[in-house]
């Protein structure tokens, strides 16, 4: 469907990008701060925010100078249909990995701590299914089911405000313990969680006020990189310093302090809430894959390669059987692959329309 | 053969000569007993003249007083006219305009030496006093309900809207049916293009004929595979006016005791006319009740199946004891036991609705008895099931909307079930799955999840809370309404209450 018929608002748009961040992230974030840089790491978060934001503007620049259609009809109108092709290609890859990473930290979670005898395929099959369905209707009813997930998620923060009562402010202290240089080496940990800015790529043309898009995406980032900071800060005050980088995830575990004389185990009806937060990471961005790959072949429709999307993901987890050694591993592809696709490619791509269009207003 | 040289005749015109004229009544109505042919002279003019009818569809002391009479016994006006006491007399001279207009109740009168036929309006078929509405009881509200005749349904609205802006659009649907649908809106209000994309979605409609709206309704739908309604159907008029003055548009089918409401969004379920003359904060209590109900009758049972049967660690040690108990003698899984259960309630729902009123008590107290104490008191289902299937069924009947509640009790099957395979996170899924179906939905070119998704927060006032009619000043939103105000600001002395 054309961009004019499936019209996104701004607040939808600042919906999916966070989803896109921050999902499934925010799980081992504090943990993994800690062991980057101890309890300083938290210090890294605004530096992060600084340079994603940068990263935002540049992406929304790039994309203003071609409104009217997608990346992929960017670079075919200014550099012809191979170097799109080629993006396409590059964005497909990225996004699956962006999909599949979101999709086994879901899947690894839900073993753990819901159905610890169900197979992982089965699982696999059950969270593809509404992904199929949401994201075979286009971006609108993405983004209509991002920002609703989002309006109804707005109260879990404020449970983690009960751990505070069992709170140890001595923990943050003394800050800067080792230096700046710890914390340094933790912005490194920081582009992980940032990654997902790209979906302006294709949300753009979509976009009714294009104006505010700028404004929107770093909206998005601040938001989802105040949840960070938040996160980060409840976990760090919670736990000891020398334990916290032990637990794979622990925003969950801290739930084991909340106590209520109607319901045992709290963390178990959360995590099931969390599944809805973490579909945000998955569905848009097997939209976006399709939507890749249809570019790339120029057939069919997105629900075929919706199809191809699950089909890969199931044999890719049937290669290799999906374990938490497994998810740092995809860790660190998607840091390389996002740091290329995320950073590097947009600031290329703005110098080269730059550059191209100062040649054309000399000419 | 016959048949063609009537189609063949029906395209002709009136002829000048009554015998001729009379003989071709005769041809068109063929095996029509009730079609009757009236031969009279006209006194005012001395003109041969014939009326036609048929005689269960006219009103007959109309037709007698106010035809029969003054054409036969009265003086003709000054230039040589006749007249009778007819209010709406038209001038036709095709046949098959004329035979459409007998067919609908209406009187022909031919008269020699002239090629044109009069019709004049007799409509007087069956008709059902106005009553109470039965689907939609309220406790302040109107108590008129719409009843089978269009024009009256129109009146009764007009009743509430008498403004110049009030349109309406008239089509014919239904090759054999012929039934008349009435498209009506504020033309300063309602946003143009949903105007027109219902007109044009109506007028595609190709049937035989349209008996009920809901026919109509499944036509004009944007997604027709769709569990939830995309129109509501209200046999209120007062709820039909308040919808047409939000901006939305009723449809009025002829014949049929309820008139559908489009487009709608998925909030205006759950709003009853009631609402808007109770005080505010009770109006918005039940709403969030109402809210609540919705999902409890989708998710109860569901919820009950995953944590009997994955998750009872989360239960607190007291209730766990209570419910094994309770569930010590209880043969079957929670599934079965729920399954069970609700398949009894859907029954006994169903018998409730299908038998006469007199038996129906019976069906109540049968299954009262038999499912209330009998089964519990067997030791084939627990009593804490049966505590959540009547909290489940008192939960769907407080949904004001009869389709809505339908869409409830199916979709309450499904999540028992994924709940069953894969506990919460069973539930979740069919969760993403519901949101998924209702933010996938537009119901004529409207998001039906709006006003959450697209978030339009000033239509907020009127969805999960009822603010203060004073503060409502604008429409919604979400109907894409061409005028948005709705009333002025309250002046602030009126506020302090100096008045």
């Amino acid at each position: 469907m054309s961009a004019a018929k499936q019209p996104v608002s701004t607040t939808q748009f600042i919906s999916v990008i966070t989803g896109l961040q921050a999902s499934v992230v925010f799980l081992a974030l504090p943990s993994n701060l800690a062991s980057a840089a101890g309890t300083d790491g938290w210090l890294a978060i605004p530096i992060g925010w600084m340079v994603s934001t940068v990263a935002a503007v540049v992406i929304v620049r790039v994309m203003s100078y071609y409104p009217q259609g997608t990346i992929l009809d960017l670079l075919q109108h200014f550099a012809g249909g191979w170097a799109s092709r080629l993006a396409a290609l590059m964005l497909a890859f990225y996004y699956f990995i962006f999909a599949y990473d979101g999709l086994i930290i879901t899947l690894l979670v839900t073993k753990e701590w819901l159905l610890p005898n169900t197979s992982v395929f089965i699982l696999a099959v059950l969270f593809l299914a509404p992904g199929i369905m949401i994201a075979q209707k286009g971006l609108q009813v993405i983004s209509r089911y991002a920002l609703i997930i989002v309006i109804m998620s707005i109260w879990i923060p404020f449970v983690y405000l009960f751990t505070l009562h069992d709170a140890v402010w001595l923990n943050l202290l003394p800050m800067l313990k080792e230096g700046w240089g710890p914390v340094f080496s933790a912005v490194r940990v920081m582009l992980y969680p940032a990654l997902g800015l790209t979906a302006v790529f294709f949300i753009y043309p979509h976009l009714t006020n294009k104006a505010a898009a700028a404004s929107a995406i770093v909206i998005a980032n601040s938001l989802s990189h105040g949840l960070y900071l938040f996160i980060t800060f409840v976990c760090f005050v919670y736990f000891s310093p020398n334990e916290i980088d032990q637990f794979m995830t622990p925003v969950i575990y801290i739930m084991k302090s909340l106590e209520f004389n109607f319901i045992e185990r709290v963390e178990v009806p959360f995590i099931a809430f969390y599944l809805l937060i973490f579909s945000l990471d998955s569905i848009p961005s097997m939209y976006f894959v399709s939507f890749c790959l249809k570019r790339m072949i120029n057939k069919g429709s997105i629900g075929v390669y919706l199809g191809v999307f699950c089909a890969a993901v199931l044999t890719v987890m049937l290669v290799r059987s999906p374990s938490v050694g497994h998810i740092d591993d995809l860790n660190f592809i998607m840091a390389l692959t996002g740091i290329l696709v995320e950073y590097i490619l947009p600031v290329c791509l703005l110098l080269f329309l730059v550059i191209r269009n100062k040649g054309k207003k000399a000419s | 053969m016959v048949e063609q040289n009537r189609e063949l005749e029906r395209e002709k015109k009136v002829g000048a000569n009554l015998e001729a004229s009379v003989e071709i009544v005769r041809r068109l109505f063929t095996d029509t007993p009730d079609l009757f042919v009236r031969r009279l002279t006209i006194k005012q003019t001395g003109e041969k003249a014939a009326l036609v009818f048929l005689q269960d569809m006219t009103d007959r002391a109309s037709l007698n007083r106010d035809i029969l009479g003054p054409l036969q016994l009265e003086a003709g006006s000054a230039d040589g006219e006749w007249v009778t006491n007819v209010a709406v007399v038209r001038r036709e001279s095709v046949w098959s305009v004329l035979q459409e207009a007998i067919f609908e109740g209406d009187t022909v009168l031919l008269v020699d030496g002239r090629s044109d036929a009069f019709v004049l309006d007799t409509k007087g078929w069956p008709q059902r006093a106005i009553e109470d509405p039965q689907q939609e009881p309220s406790l302040k509200g109107a108590h008129q309900g719409f009843v089978e005749t269009a024009s009256q349904n129109i009146a009764m609205i007009r009743r509430y809207i008498p403004h110049g802006q009030l349109k309406m659009r008239k089509f014919k649907v239904g090759e054999r049916g012929n039934t008349n649908v009435c498209l009506l809106y504020l033309q300063d209000v309602a946003n143009p293009d949903i105007v027109d994309k219902l007109d044009k979605r109506i007028r595609e409609v190709e049937v035989d004929i349209i008996i009920n709206t809901g026919e109509l309704s499944e036509f004009i739908e944007d997604s027709p595979f769709a569990l939830f309604p995309q129109t509501i159907s209200t046999e209120r008029p007062d709820t039909a006016a308040s919808q047409i003055l939000q901006g939305r548009c009723v449809i009025v089918v002829d014949r049929s005791p309820s008139v559908l409401v489009a487009p709608v969004n998925f909030m205006a379920f759950f709003q009853t006319v009631d609402d808007y003359s109770t005080r505010w904060s009770i109006a918005t209590f039940l709403r969030l009740l109402r809210m609540f109900a919705f999902f409890a009758a989708i998710f109860l049972p569901g919820f009950y199946i995953a944590v009997l049967s994955f998750h009872f660690e989360i239960i607190p040690m007291k209730l766990l004891l209570t419910l094994g108990e309770s569930r010590g003698q209880v043969p079957f899984p929670p599934f079965v036991e729920a399954l069970l259960m609700e398949i009894t309630l859907e029954m006994l729902r169903e018998a409730g609705v299908r038998l006469p009123s007199p038996i129906g008590q019976t069906v109540g107290i049968v299954g009262g008895i038999v499912i209330g104490q009998a089964v519990v008191q067997a030791g084939l289902i627990s009593n804490i099931m049966v505590i959540v299937v009547a909290f489940t069924a008192i939960a769907s009947f407080i949904m004001p909307n009869a389709d809505m509640t339908a869409a409830v009790r199916l979709m309450r099957f499904f999540i028992m079930i994924m709940a069953l395979l894969f506990g919460f996170a069973g539930l979740i899924v069919g969760f993403m799955i519901l949101i998924g179906r209702l933010i996938g939905m537009n119901s004529v070119g409207t998001a039906y999840s709006s006003p959450f998704t697209p978030l339009r927060p000033s239509d907020w006032k009127d969805t999960l809370v009822r603010v203060p009619l004073r503060l409502m000043n604008m429409r919604p939103v979400s109907n894409r309404t061409k005028q948005l105000r709705r009333q002025s600001k309250i002046s602030d002395s009126r506020k302090r209450g100096s008045t």
